[in-house]
């Protein structure tokens, strides 16, 4: 056996160039797909912050009947029982209550169908991407009263300005009429038209006024400690279950995935895009290797013919070939997988893709990046790899072996 | 004069019902017939509403106007307490809303005429608008006799591929004899009967059939219904000052002339 690896070690060493291309043949596949993992769970972890940070949070409790119920607003009551149970939950990070109420917009003679958000002023009690989006004016701040900020696109259509204050109407079988005539305090430009022509940001006390009643919330949004991707759903619907039981069959716990069904549909189009990618690197990485493997059995046809006239067996002769492909595949995975694995790590700093900010926000995304890859995805693609240069080696050498040593040693290239 | 032009127009538009008089009627012309009941030059009453849901119930009380045919209505809200105060008017397209809260009056956007009227099971355009023969194909489906021995006229509309309706088709039964709408079912767009709504105590006022009550089921939505009753003092085709159906009288009773 160590006289095999001195053999092939010479034979690698014989021929540099070829030796090297053989490498980098299999380490770039493994360097690149250690790249494409790092950029896939980046876009995935940033699609699924993007829509849970900001938007849906890992779970929402709402009212149990609240999708059924059409013909009046889903209001949880009283909201204060709720929040209890789910301050003493160790699993949670933090939550905020949300009031999300259709209404009327009106300003002169316009007047625009809308959605009321009301929230706590202060980004412990938001979980809101509105903030993010104000465009002119202020955020809210924490002891804003009758103060709101509306999408840009319905200032526009109702000919209002920051400044000026807008009437919004509320109404309800249940909880009648609610009037308010707030100040707006900022614009927002949200990445969605459609939202932009449609959101109020206002104080949730300001809201609740609306709804004549001081304990009213649509949603509690909650965020669980340590998540970090899609990958740990099965964790938060372990806890979505355990909250439920928790509160009972009078309100719902959702997942995030339950909530943003098209942020799902988004990673279920990403994942077998990455998957057929990795699949095509990989089958091409196995074609340089095979031929690179192929030519230099060709080149040394020859040699192997005067080895086997020596009286070296075809066993033994086989062996060389797969011993050099077992050295060049190891050293290239190693070397691609530890390339990689370096990349991967300065990208998990995060970065930024020039040019790319409009389409990116577009789709609420964050335009920030921070690659990530799994110890079972690098050890996945360095030893599959591996193996495939092996299995691609394969051919050459059963080839080689299978030389008759006068027709070999008369081998002309 | 204008007396002369009056019963001249008066005599056109009633040609068209002697040339018929004793020949089968169509559905259009039983559907004129029942417009003719419910569409006055004027009108003014109180009514109340209710409605009921699967675990609460709201009563609303309310005074109404409407002149030219329906195309200008007020509405004044005197209870509950809360709403009090509080009104619509309607001029053709055109919908705003009053709130004492707000001191203004606000404009609603047009498709607010379709919704649920005060969270109710009805809504602005089947109560006041009364626009089925411009936006629907009638049809004749049948005719039966109820158990009292009265023809019951069976009308199928369709609506027209332009019009501006999100149900799929309405069934209409009314009294042969004097056109009076007793049921109305509205169905979607898949055929699904979705509201049921009847007509009921009757009262006949100036040559009209007008019901003083009328129930609207939303079978959608297991026990929620709404309950819409006329005082049976309503006026019909008086004198209404054209101040009533004006923003400032929407505003302020004051602004709203006399009497």
């Amino acid at each position: 056996m160590r006289f095999s690896l001195r053999l092939a070690w010479r034979n690698l060493s014989r021929n540099r160039r070829r030796s090297v291309l053989t490498l980098l043949a299999v380490l770039l596949p493994v360097l690149i797909l250690d790249l494409m993992w790092g950029f896939s769970n980046a876009v995935q972890r940033n699609l699924f912050e993007s829509t849970t940070q900001l938007e849906t949070g890992h779970l929402q409790v709402h009212r149990a009947d609240y999708r059924q119920l059409q013909t009046g607003l889903p209001l949880i009551q009283n909201v204060t029982p709720v929040l209890q149970i789910i301050a003493q939950d160790p699993a949670i990070e933090r939550f905020a209550v949300r009031l999300d109420l259709p209404a009327l917009a009106a300003h002169g003679d316009r007047s625009r169908g809308v959605l009321l958000r009301g929230v706590r002023p202060g980004k412990a009690g938001q979980l809101s991407a509105l903030d993010k989006w104000v465009r002119t004016g202020r955020p809210l701040k924490a002891g804003d009263r009758k103060v709101a900020l509306a999408g840009s696109n319905l200032l526009k259509a109702l000919h209002l300005k920051v400044g000026q204050s807008v009437i919004l109407l509320s109404a309800s079988l249940r909880t009648g009429t609610g009037v308010l005539i707030p100040k707006v305090v900022g614009s927002l430009a949200p990445p969605s038209p459609q939202l932009s022509r449609s959101i109020i940001e206002l104080p949730l006390a300001d809201a609740r006024s609306l709804v004549h009643n001081p304990q009213a919330a649509s949603s509690v949004v909650v965020l669980l400690k340590d998540i970090s991707g899609p990958w740990d759903q099965s964790r938060i619907e372990r806890e979505a279950r355990s909250l439920q039981a928790k509160l009972g069959p009078d309100y719902l716990v959702e997942t995030w995935a339950e909530l943003a069904p098209a942020t799902v549909g988004l990673f279920k189009i990403i994942q077998p895009l990455y998957l057929a990618f990795s699949l095509i690197f990989f089958l091409l990485g196995g074609l340089v290797v095979l031929n690179t493997l192929y030519l230099s059995v060709l080149e040394r046809t020859r040699e192997l013919g005067v080895v086997l006239a020596l009286g070296s067996s075809r066993r033994r002769v086989l062996g060389w070939i797969e011993v050099e492909a077992v050295l060049l595949a190891g050293l290239g995975a190693l070397l691609g997988s530890a390339l990689g694995l370096a990349l991967v790590g300065w990208g998990s700093l995060g970065f930024r893709l020039p040019g790319f900010y409009a389409e990116f926000v577009s789709i609420g995304l964050n335009n920030i990046f921070y690659l990530s890859i799994s110890p079972a995805e690098a050890a996945l693609s360095a030893g599959l790899m591996f193996v495939l240069a092996l299995t691609a080696a394969a051919y050459p050498g059963w080839r080689a072996a299978r030389l008759e040593p006068v027709e070999a040693m008369h081998f002309a290239g | 004069m204008s007396r002369f032009y009056a019963l001249t127009l008066l005599l056109l538009l009633m040609l068209p019902w002697a040339a018929s008089a004793g020949e089968p009627r169509s559905g259009a012309d039983l559907l004129a017939c029942a417009r003719h009941n419910w569409v006055t030059s004027s009108y003014h009453g109180s009514e109340d509403l209710k409605v009921f849901r699967a675990d609460f119930s709201k009563e609303f009380r309310m005074e109404v106007w409407s002149a030219q045919e329906n195309k200008q209505v007020m509405i004044r809200l005197l209870a509950p307490a809360a709403e009090a105060g509080s009104g619509y008017l309607l001029k053709g397209d055109q919908l705003w809303y009053y709130s004492p809260a707000a001191g203004q009056a606000v404009p609603l956007p047009s498709a607010s005429l379709s919704q649920a009227f005060l969270g109710s099971d009805l809504n602005l355009e089947d109560l006041y608008r009364g626009t089925l023969s411009e936006q629907y194909t009638v049809k004749l489906a049948g005719s039966r006799k109820d158990k009292s021995g009265r023809l019951i006229d069976h009308l199928v509309l369709t609506p027209k591929p332009e019009a501006p309706v999100v149900y799929g088709r309405l069934e209409l039964d009314l009294l042969d004899s004097n056109c009076a709408v007793l049921l109305m079912d509205t169905y979607d767009q898949r055929n699904s009967l979705i509201r049921e709504t009847s007509f009921s105590d009757f009262v006949v006022r100036g040559g009209r059939v007008i019901p003083t009550k009328t129930i609207s089921n939303d079978l959608l939505h297991q026990g929620n219904y709404s309950e819409s009753t006329v005082d049976p003092s309503f006026e019909l085709d008086i004198a209404i000052p054209p101040e009533r159906f004006s923003l400032a009288c929407l505003a302020d009773d004051s602004q709203c002339g006399s009497p």
